[in-house]
Order: C-alpha cells, then structure tokens, then sequence
C-alpha cells in the first residue's frame, strides 16, 4: 500500500527464481534477490545481462516464464493506482512523438485522478517547465529521460524503479538525479536503479544487485564491494628473499615475477607502498623498485561479471 | 481502478494527438462530400420537374434513408480510427505507459473499446444532422423550415434508422479497436481492412460458389443492420446486393465485435511489451 513504510526486514521488491526466455534465448535465468526499503539499491551488469528484462517482468510488462516478482508482495498487477505505488523509468521513452510533454503526463494524470497542477510540479522538478507545451519529437533524448523522470514522479510513488536513467543526461542532469535521489530514500522511499557503469552510481547506492548473463553474480551492500577492491605492489630488491619473509605474516599474495621481483597483493587496508616502504627500512631492506597499483570498484565489477565464459552477443 | 479515470485519460490521449481528428475528419468530409453529390442530382431532377412513377421527385424522409445507405463506403474510417486507438500505441511504444498506469490488460482494452464506441457514435450523428442539413438545403422546395423537416425526418421511420446507424457506426469502431489489438502492426491491420472493404468482402459475394457467404460478412453486416435489406430488398439479382434482415444483421455485427475483441483481448493479455 502507498505510504506504509514496511519494516526493514521486509523486502520491498523480490524476485523469486524468475526465469524469461524470448523464445529459445534465455534472458534471465532463475533469478532472486531483495531491495529493502528506505535504501537505493544499484542493479548492475554488462549490455545484455539481462536487467530491463528482469526490470519490465517486475513492472508487469513481460510475463516471466518461470518464478515471480512482486513489490510489498503483490504482484504488479494486482496493485491499486500501480504507478502511485512504483514510478518507473524503462528503457525508450513511452511518448507519443506528436504529443506534446504537457498532454503526455496529462494522460498519467488523469488515469491517476490528479489534478493538473501537479504535472507543473513534476515539470518543475525536472527542469522541463518551459518546453511543456513542444511536441515530444522536438526533445533531445536527453529531455525525452527527463520526461520520462516527471512521469516516474506524477504520483509521488514510495518506490521508484529507473532503468539506466542517467543515460543521455548532461553532468548537471546526473548530479541533480543523484542529489533528488539520495534525498529521496533519506524519507524511507526505496530506489532500484539499473546501470551498466557501477562507477557511475558507487556514490549513489547503498546496496547493489549484480548480474551477468542473466544469473545473479552478487547481492551486497556496496561497502562489501568496496572492501573488495585490492592493492598491488610490484617490488624490486636484491634481498627479495628476507622482504618477502618480513611481508608474509600480513597475509598478504606474493607472486614472484621475476628473479628479484614480486607481486605482492592484499587487501587495501592491509598493505600499500608507504607500509611496504617503511618495512624495508625498518629492516634494512634496498629496495630498487617500489610501484603501487589500485584495482578500482570498476575492477571489481569486471571481475564479478566476467567469472563466467567470455560474453557473445548471440541470437 | 475507478473506470471514469480510465474513460478521461483515454479522452486526453485522443485529444493530444492529431491522427484522430484526421481519421473522423477524413470520414466527415467524405461523407458530406458525397451527401452533397447525391442533393446536387436530386436538386437538378427537381428543377427539371423530372417525375418518377409519375409523381414529382421530392426530398421525403424516404429518399433521405435511402440517401444514408447509400453514403456508407466511408465508414470504413471508423474501423481505421478503431485500429489506432489500439495499435497506434503499440506504434509509439506507448503501450508501455499505458500498461504501466493500467496494468490490468482487459480494463484498458474494454475502455479503449468503450470510448471509440461513444466517439463513432458521436461522429456519426454529427455527420448525419451535417447530410441533413446539407438535403434539407438542397431540397428547399419539399420542407418550408429545417424544423418542419427534422420532424418529418424523426417522426418516421427515418428516425429510427438514424439511430441504428449511429449504435453501428460505435460497433465499427470497437471491431477497429479489436482488430488493432489482434493486429498490433497498425500499417497492417490498416492496409487489411482497407483491402477487406474496398475488394475482398466484394469478390466473395460476387463469386458463385462463395456467394452465399457474402451476406454474413462484416460489412454486409453492417449495411443489413443499417436498412439495406429494406432497401434493395430482392429487387436485385446481384449476389453483391443481397442482405440479412435488419435485425440478423445487427446480432451478426455485434457478434463480430464480440468476437474480435475477446480475440484482441486474447493477443494483448499474453503479448511482451
Ligand atoms: N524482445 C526480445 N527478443 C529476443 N531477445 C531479447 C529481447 N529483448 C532482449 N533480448 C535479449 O535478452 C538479453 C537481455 O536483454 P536486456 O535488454 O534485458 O539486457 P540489459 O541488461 O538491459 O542490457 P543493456 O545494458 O544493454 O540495457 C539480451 O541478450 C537480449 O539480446
Ligand atoms: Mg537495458
């Protein structure tokens, strides 16, 4: 029901072992996982992983052909007033070309039983008061995402689900979206957001959903991810030997490279090349090589997605 | 959900866009196009004082119900401004929003069904009242005043007709509605009905061995519920003319929007949008 908070604990979105197939091609493959409430939870995964399938089973639009997907544990369908309750952004915006952007959201008003003023409102909001009455064919894609954002928006709903909304938005546009939706959530509301670049919203999520190939990779708070991310240090000495016994009791991985080189790999609070620096003297070590590398959450990311064989694009 | 709500957005949707006032525009100047070729050849046999069966040639309620049978062929656009509704949605994608503010598929369909039935319907009598006014102006000579000759036209059997025409104009846009939700391709379902109309439903009921049939066709269907029966009644030996009685012919119409519609409904609840 709009406005009833659940208790945390309770999932707000779930999927339950959803499966889809167009025809022989399996787009989604016994999938499950939560969104809890009054979080943004991130879904991530490469081109066609499988998200706006996942996205529009939940919203009603495709029937899943195993499994279910249900919000506040009803099925999208069976909700009343459904985009009071979920705003939803989806893939290509849904406007009529020779439709102008005010008659567009005139339409969700009125099935909605809202007043006309607050279409202004959610114009406002999104920057698109002054173009209100241009066709939508006269709109960048860009104006098209905003638009789609104000009909997310009509009905003040306690969840929204966007796919990839951020596509085709201009910096301020993004930072606008992240800002509105991190205040968002701040009230209880719940955000799902799909992206292809888990980069683009690490800031923003509190939680991610990660699939590949339509299987789920990883579900975790974005901390977890974050932990995940590791230093290298390649190191050069010609006493390797006693630094790689002064490195081991950091439970650190050594890979030797080369005669007098190591790679020596931790987690980034266990070991970076200050640490590594101050060892060697400590322990009157000459070290002829010390580089530092990062591995970025983007690295993480890769690493989850790609654990399965090398991704073709196929029929 | 509330089906008032429904029946609003649906109206907003029709008014927003262009391509349906082209439709029902393209349907009225046809039909009026055509009233006024037949007053103009009524207009010239009156001035010409030209009798038939040896009485003077007059705009009666008679030849005005003839009239209205006779201008139909246009009504075709009502069944194209049916498929609009529907597949144009599917054209512009916009399905998606509307099956996101109404998930439930049946309900959109049966409000879609609704308004184009109450939208054929009103264009429907507004071309009619406009042919009136076009033969009562015509025809100057039978009725002094357009009060006169409304009420001669609604006191007889005319009347009726009238009526019958406006309920069959609303079924031809709810069949558009269900052909447009089995068809969702509108180009197709546009290019098929236009087709059906013009030529096919014709070369059936001309042909011999599937003449028969021709009188249970749609569009035979629609002209026997609208009178033509009583009209061209076994006068003629053209299968191409033959008709069910009035009121088979309205069961059959309404058979087929029935049948239409819940096929529509069929192919709208179980396709991916
Ligand atoms: N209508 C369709 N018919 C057949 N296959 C489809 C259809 N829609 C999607 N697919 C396939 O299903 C898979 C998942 O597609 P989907 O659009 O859900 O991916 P995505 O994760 O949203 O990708 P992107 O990041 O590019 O938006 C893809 O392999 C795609 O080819
Ligand atoms: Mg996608």
């Amino acid at each position: 029901m709009p406005g009833s908070v659940p208790k945390p604990a309770i999932p707000v979105i779930e999927a339950n072992h959803l499966t889809k197939r167009y025809g022989s091609k399996l787009a989604v493959h016994d999938l499950s996982f939560q969104v809890y409430g009054g979080k943004v939870t991130g879904f991530l995964g490469p081109n066609g992983a499988g998200k706006t399938t996942a996205l529009k089973v939940i919203l009603g639009l495709l029937s899943p052909s195993s499994g279910t997907a249900t919000v506040y544990g009803q099925e999208y369908k069976q909700l009343d007033t459904p985009l009071a309750v979920v705003g939803a952004v989806i893939e290509n915006p849904p406007f009529h070309p020779a439709r102008k952007a005010r008659d567009s959201l005139k339409i969700s008003a009125a099935c909605m039983g809202f007043s006309y003023t607050r279409i202004d409102e959610v114009l406002n909001l999104v920057g698109l008061y002054d173009v209100a009455k241009s066709r939508v064919k006269t709109f960048s894609f860009g104006m098209r995402q905003r638009l789609s954002l104000a009909a997310a928006l009509m009905g003040n709903p306690p969840i929204l689900i966007l796919d990839e909304p951020a596509n085709g938005l201009d910096p301020q546009g993004i930072h606008w979206l992240r800002q509105f939706l991190r205040s968002y959530v701040s009230g209880g509301n719940t955000v799902f957001i799909s992206s292809h670049v888990l980069a683009e919203i690490a800031q923003l999520v509190d939680d991610v959903v990660v699939i590949s190939q339509g299987r789920l990779v990883a579900q975790a708070p974005v901390g977890e991810l974050l932990s995940r991310t590791t230093t290298s240090l390649r190191v050069t000495s010609p006493q390797i030997d006693k630094l790689v016994k002064v490195l081991e009791p950091f439970g650190v991985n050594i890979e030797v490279l080369a005669q007098q080189t190591v790679l020596v790999t931790g987690k980034d609070e266990g070991i970076n090349a200050l640490k590594v620096g101050q060892l060697a003297a400590d322990n009157g070590i000459v070290l002829s090589e010390l580089v530092e590398q990062r591995s970025s959450l983007e690295d993480v990311f890769l690493d989850l997605t790609s654990s399965l064989p090398t991704k073709r694009f196929s029929q | 959900m509330k089906f008032q709500r429904l029946m609003r957005s649906e109206f907003v949707k029709f008014k927003s866009t262009r391509s349906f006032f082209v439709l029902l525009g393209a349907f009225l100047v046809m039909m009026w196009l055509v009233a006024f070729l037949l007053a103009l050849g009524i207009a010239f046999m009156i001035a010409l004082g030209t009798s038939v069966n040896g009485s003077v040639v007059a705009v009666t309620p008679k030849l005005v119900q003839t009239f209205l049978i006779s201008d139909t062929f246009w009504m075709v656009f009502l069944v194209l401004f049916g498929i609009t509704v529907m597949a144009g949605e599917y054209r512009h994608n916009t399905v998606s929003m509307s099956l996101l503010l109404v998930p439930k598929r049946w309900q959109l369909l049966i409000t879609k069904a609704v308004t184009s039935f109450l939208l054929g319907a009103v264009v429907m009598l507004i071309g009619v009242l406009g042919s009136l006014m076009i033969w009562f102006s015509m025809g100057k000579k039978s009725y002094s005043t357009w009060n006169t000759w409304i009420k001669a036209i609604f006191s007889s059997r005319v009347g009726l007709e009238v009526l019958i025409l406006i309920l069959a104009a609303g079924l031809l846009g709810v069949i558009g509605v269900g052909l447009g939700s089995l068809i969702t391709n509108q180009l197709g379902a546009t290019v098929l009905v236009l087709a059906w109309w013009f030529i096919i439903e014709n070369i059936i009921s001309a042909i011999p061995r599937t003449a028969p049939a021709g009188k249970w066709l749609p569009y035979h269907a629609f002209m026997s519920f609208i009178g033509a029966g009583n009209l061209f009644g076994n006068s003629t030996h053209s299968t191409i003319f033959s008709f069910l009685p009035q009121w088979d012919g309205a069961l059959v119409l309404f058979g087929y929007a029935v049948v239409f519609l819940s096929a529509g409904l069929f192919v709208v609840t179980h396709k991916d949008v």
